[in-house]
């Protein structure tokens, strides 16, 4: 059984190696995807969620307890994957308005399963939507997250994460039928 | 009714959370395994180069301070070694050099001292 997030800042104040452990098996994985539908290429997402925890170990000194434990492992993530998506591209930086994702990479990658099509198409839909949209979408809709949460991960109102979250599933409902 | 013409709206249901994308064999075992030795590196050689001069200073500098306290008590208890006996004639001159009065005296302490008259020694 996962330990709660209050067991595991317990266990990360009371020792930093065993805590930090317990938090790989809680986060890990749910944190590798969450990157991998944002980069698409699993090299990538590698690169990212170890970084992600590399910086959550060494920052966790300045956590605040008054937020969600969750929202800032997820936001540091979001983050370690816009800046990966940001130095791979040539133009200027990338704002949270902007589709992220590259979708000839998406079958491009190695580690692709090319047998779930409707799969792949979502993922496709997800890809074009603006980075802010994208995000609210998966971490509602893959990581079951409230808008309280989401709101904090990616620095917006609760409101304003519901809002971008109908939008989003408007544009992917959109794509199938333009798709189709 | 529903209009002949009007597409089903997406369906998320039917894909739920499935994703195209996997991941090598092993690969989270080993994703953890790469960032704990990130975070908790293990003693580099530098260190422990530093970690092993440390040691061989701390032994050198236990051995030369037993060095130093042997060498400190061999050296107050050795006993001087005794100084050459004087020859009969160096004694003789030496008696002759004395005052009639201290020869007088010598003769009276000793001339009946068993140690230096003990013929039955002989």
């Amino acid at each position: 059984m996962a330990a709660s997030d209050q067991d595991l800042i317990t266990a990360l104040r009371a020792n930093p190696e065993h805590g930090f452990r317990l938090l790989m098996h809680t986060y890990m994985q749910p944190v590798y995807w969450h990157i991998r539908r944002m980069v698409v290429a699993h090299d990538d997402a590698q690169d990212a969620a170890q970084e992600t925890f590399v910086r959550v170990f060494r920052s966790f000194a300045q956590y605040d307890e008054q937020h969600s434990f969750k929202a800032w492992i997820f936001r540091i993530a979001s983050n370690e994957a816009l800046r990966l998506l940001d130095k791979q591209r040539t133009t200027a930086t990338l704002s949270l308005d902007e589709a992220t994702g590259d979708v000839l990479s998406l079958k491009a990658d190695d580690y692709f399963d090319s047998g779930d099509e409707l799969a792949a198409r979502l993922q496709q839909a997800i890809l074009q939507l603006p980075a802010k949209q994208q995000l609210t979408f998966n971490l509602r809709y893959y990581n079951e997250m409230t808008y309280e949460e989401i709101a904090e991960t990616i620095g917006t109102t609760p409101a304003s994460a519901k809002a971008n979250y109908h939008v989003a599933k408007e544009k992917i409902i959109r794509f199938f039928q333009d798709h189709d | 009714m529903t209009n002949p013409g009007m597409q089903e709206p997406f369906d998320f249901d039917k894909v739920g959370k499935r994703m195209p994308y996997t991941v090598p064999d092993g690969f989270f075992d080993q994703m953890e395994a790469n960032i704990m030795k990130e975070v908790v590196p293990a003693p580099t050689r530098a260190e422990q180069s530093h970690a092993t001069q440390g040691r061989t200073r701390w032994i050198v500098s236990t051995l030369m301070a037993v060095a130093a306290v042997v060498f400190v008590v061999v050296l107050f208890h050795r006993t001087p070694p005794a100084p050459p006996a004087p020859s009969l004639s160096e004694v003789a001159t030496a008696y002759h050099n004395l005052c009639e009065e201290d020869r007088n005296y010598l003769m009276e302490v000793y001339q009946d001292d068993p140690f230096l008259n003990d013929n039955t020694l002989e």
